[in-house]
């Protein structure tokens, strides 16, 4: 017995999860991955052209995960290139600002394209911006809440409002790629409110 | 000859295959050129490229004719002439006549297909452009492949030309491949605004690497005192027949390299390779076998042969310095051939390697094949399942690095030692499944093969003929990399006699069936870290029960060192390992779903903002 644990201490595990991320244009896919893999955020919009991709590394006692995040770019011209962010994806996150309603209603074409290319991914509907968000009325918060709502749970997909200038839900996202992905208990506190960072990850 | 009118629009010029008077021209024009020197593809892509080019091309009468190549997209606005103007007619004769005097001075090696006269063009007269590849003589020249499309239009006649030139048909049938050039007399000539449609690209030259060769001997056979003087310096033409024999020895090697060894069952299959391929290798090793790779020589070198006496003879040098024989047919001819040798019928031939697989001519014809070689170089000799013949006592030399000779059941103690007695330089010794070999013989071969790497004395029949007291003195004299006691009656004393001695260089151990071993054997000498260096380890057979130090050393070996151990194990071996292996993963898997649970729900690890404190600071604003 005690053998056996010495030999599974040395036991090194190394395991990649890509994760795509689609969206209309300047929701903030670029913001969001620059933010999660070097932590700063630039307010200079730099349009990505076709497909940006960066990798991130955490060490957790023997084990190395690597997210490697593929940014698709949001204008309609680089849909051809949404195979390359699509397959394979453990976790595509389907990105919208929260300060613009046109871009959550095309969450929907979104995701349909990208079921065509990956039926196994797990979906998690992302909404960016959440700092510009507050400023709007509370009607229009509300509104766009439970649209975001209604969205998820038809997609069956956590719901996150985020704020990569602010620093708010970034590193939940990923904790809730892994917790989805491996299927693990993850006890983070739900966010329900209107007007709060929405949360959602449970029962959805 | 047989020019008729057929079509205003399309006028082409018809290939007639003789003409007296352009024959004797044509004759002239070869004498004069010393090699002809084919159209190389390049120049035909030139057509395609939009710079310009100049061609300077040397005339009999030492005149330059200057030559552009014009745009290629020039060729196709031409307008396509709609009728033949007779001035038109003239002019094209009148060049076609100056080319009748070109001759090339093209005077080089016959191997060199690089510098290759490119045709000539004259954009001079009215958009109409002559494209004239050299003359291709038709004797004594090797002919080019060069395909034709069926648009490319040779005239031969240009006593006829004169007459009849507005009597042109377009021959649409006409497709030169090889033959064209061979049997064409004179200078092949386009016109561009003859055939309109005719693109450059349809001009196909096609020289790979085999037409260079065959061309490149042919040329020499034919040819051989205007070919380069390199052809005829030994020293350098046997580095380059060295060279293309490379190819020709990598074919040769006769017993497959296995990977990994056959499985025994189909379900040792499917526990080797997975449930997907499991089934699918077995299917295959059981239709197949172990099969032999059939030798296919590089024909190149037997054509080099052909090339003339000085290649012929080198081309032997290197032939014979590998002698392979894979069926008693090849293997009798040779011994019974003397046809290489008219000059010198006792010449000895002084082989590097001698190679024979399977062969079953008797004692007697084998003896005359080693009548023919000397020893003086011999450094490998490897006779696989030769039953009727040894190597005699001449060919063994301080020289032989290298003894093969698995399967043969004359092979006895007495010869083998005799044998080993001559040759104490012996690095490789392979006695695979002869049966009568003894403890005596692996003694004496301790003893007299200080620099032994490889020793593989695997058997079926008759194991308990070696033991513990010859591997023992193996393991301590001999810096043993790889040893194959399979079968053999060792015991577990074998074992660590070779991890303490051998520990240091012993890369592969194959022990399999070697009923005598138990854990404390093999099992207890990993754990120990005595044959660190080990990479292949077979256990096919062996009543181990106690896997689980070869389970983690492999693991180790893996994480620690990134270096792959392969361990070739039977049905009941593998079944064990896979279930501990299952088991450890499960652990692994385990832990680590605690650790990352762990690290999710911590929340210090987090950059995030609490967004109340967002929240407040922003009302606050």
């Amino acid at each position: 017995m005690d053998e056996q644990d010495h030999s599974s201490h040395r036991n090194k595990n190394n395991i990649t999860l890509k994760v795509g991320l689609i969206g209309d244009a300047q929701v903030g896919k670029t913001s969001l991955m620059v933010k999660y893999v070097e932590n700063c955020f630039d307010e200079v919009y730099t349009q990505t052209l076709g497909v940006n991709f960066m990798e991130r590394t955490i060490n957790i006692k023997n084990t190395e995960i690597t997210f490697s995040i593929w940014d698709l770019g949001g204008e309609s011209e680089f849909t051809n290139m949404l195979p390359l962010v699509a397959t394979d994806a453990v976790a595509i996150l389907f990105m919208f600002d929260l300060s613009r309603k046109s871009t959550l209603n095309s969450i929907k074409d979104w995701y349909r394209q990208t079921r065509g290319f990956n039926r196994t991914a797990i979906p998690f509907l992302v909404g960016t911006k959440y700092d510009v968000f507050i400023e709007l009325p509370i009607e229009e918060q509300d509104q766009i809440t439970k649209q975001a709502k209604k969205y998820a749970s038809a997609m069956n997909a956590p719901l996150i409002f985020s704020s990569t200038s602010a620093s708010i839900n970034i590193q939940k996202i990923f904790k809730i790629v892994i917790s989805k992905a491996f299927d693990l208990r993850l006890k983070i506190p739900e966010i329900t409110n209107t007007g709060e960072p929405i949360l959602l990850y449970q029962d959805i | 000859m047989n020019f008729q009118l057929d079509n205003q629009k399309t006028r082409t010029l018809k290939h007639s295959t003789s003409s007296s008077s352009l024959l004797s021209r044509t004759r002239k024009l070869s004498s004069e050129l010393k090699i002809y020197r084919p159209l190389k593809r390049s120049t035909s892509l030139s057509y395609r490229t939009n710079i310009p080019k100049t061609t300077t091309i040397n005339t009999s009468n030492s005149t330059t004719i200057k030559t552009n190549i014009p745009k290629s997209n020039s060729f196709r606005e031409l307008p396509t002439p709609t009728s033949p103007s007779s001035s038109y007619g003239k002019r094209l004769t009148r060049r076609f006549k100056s080319l009748r005097k070109i001759s090339i001075n093209t005077v080089s090696s016959s191997s060199t297909l690089s510098n290759i006269s490119s045709p000539i063009f004259d954009p001079n007269i009215n958009n109409e452009t002559i494209i004239s590849p050299p003359s291709s003589p038709s004797q004594s020249i090797p002919s080019p492949k060069i395909s034709y499309n069926e648009d490319l239009i040779i005239t031969d006649n240009e006593d006829e030309f004169d007459s009849s030139f507005s009597s042109i048909s377009r021959d649409t049938s006409f497709n030169t491949s090889h033959s064209s050039i061979s049997s064409c007399e004179s200078s092949p000539i386009k016109s561009k605004a003859v055939f309109t449609d005719y693109t450059l690209r349809q001009l196909k030259v096609t020289t790979n690497s085999d037409d260079l060769l065959t061309l490149n001997t042919y040329s020499t056979i034919t040819s051989f005192s205007t070919s380069s003087k390199i052809f005829e310096i030994p020293e350098i033409l046997e580095i380059i027949l060295r060279y293309v024999s490379i190819n020709n020895n990598e074919n040769n090697s006769i017993e497959p390299k296995m990977y990994r060894r056959p499985p025994l069952s189909y379900n040792h299959s499917l526990l080797m390779y997975g449930k997907n391929n499991g089934e699918k290798i077995w299917e295959r090793t059981v239709s197949e076998g172990i099969n032999y790779k059939e030798t296919s020589g590089n024909k190149t070198l037997y054509n080099c042969l052909l090339v003339n006496k000085q290649w012929n003879y080198q081309i032997n040098q290197i032939l014979n310095e590998n002698l392979i024989f894979n069926n008693d047919e090849k293997f009798e001819k040779f011994t019974s051939n003397k046809l290489h040798y008219k000059d010198n019928v006792n010449e000895i031939i002084e082989p590097i390697s001698i190679n024979l697989n399977k062969i079953k001519s008797p004692k007697s014809i084998y003896e005359i094949f080693e009548n023919k070689l000397s020893s003086r170089r011999l450094e490998k000799i490897e006779y696989y399942i030769c039953s009727n013949f040894l190597p005699s006592i001449n060919l063994i030399s301080n020289n032989l690095k290298k003894l093969v000779l698995p399967g043969c059941k004359i092979l006895n103690d007495d010869n083998l030692k005799n044998l080993i007695s001559k040759s104490p330089n012996l690095i490789h010794l392979d006695i695979r499944a002869c049966d009568s070999i003894t403890d005596s013989s692996i003694y004496f071969i301790a003893n007299n093969c200080s620099k032994l790497e490889l020793l593989n004395c695997g058997r079926h029949k008759r194991g308990e003929l070696i033991s513990d007291i010859s591997i023992g003195l193996i393991a301590k004299n001999c810096p043993i990399k790889t040893i194959g006691l399979a079968g053999c009656g060792i015991s577990d004393w074998s074992i660590w006699e070779l991890a303490l001695h051998c520990g240091s260089t012993l890369e592969r151990l194959s022990i399999n069936y070697c009923w005598k071993l138990t854990d404390v054997g093999i099992c207890k000498v990993i754990k120990a870290k005595l044959i660190e260096k080990l990479s292949v380890l077979e256990i096919r057979g062996i009543q181990i029960n106690n896997i689980e130090d070869l389970v983690n050393w492999r693991i180790r070996k893996l994480n620690e060192e990134n270096f792959k151990v392969l361990i070739e194990a039977c049905e009941r071996i593998d079944l064990m390992i896979n279930e501990f292996e299952s088991k450890i993963n499960y652990e692994n898997n385990l832990k680590l779903m605690n650790d990352l649970t762990n690290w999710i729900n911590n929340n210090e690890n987090d950059n995030d903002i609490n967004f109340r404190s967002f929240l407040n600071n922003h009302y606050i604003e």
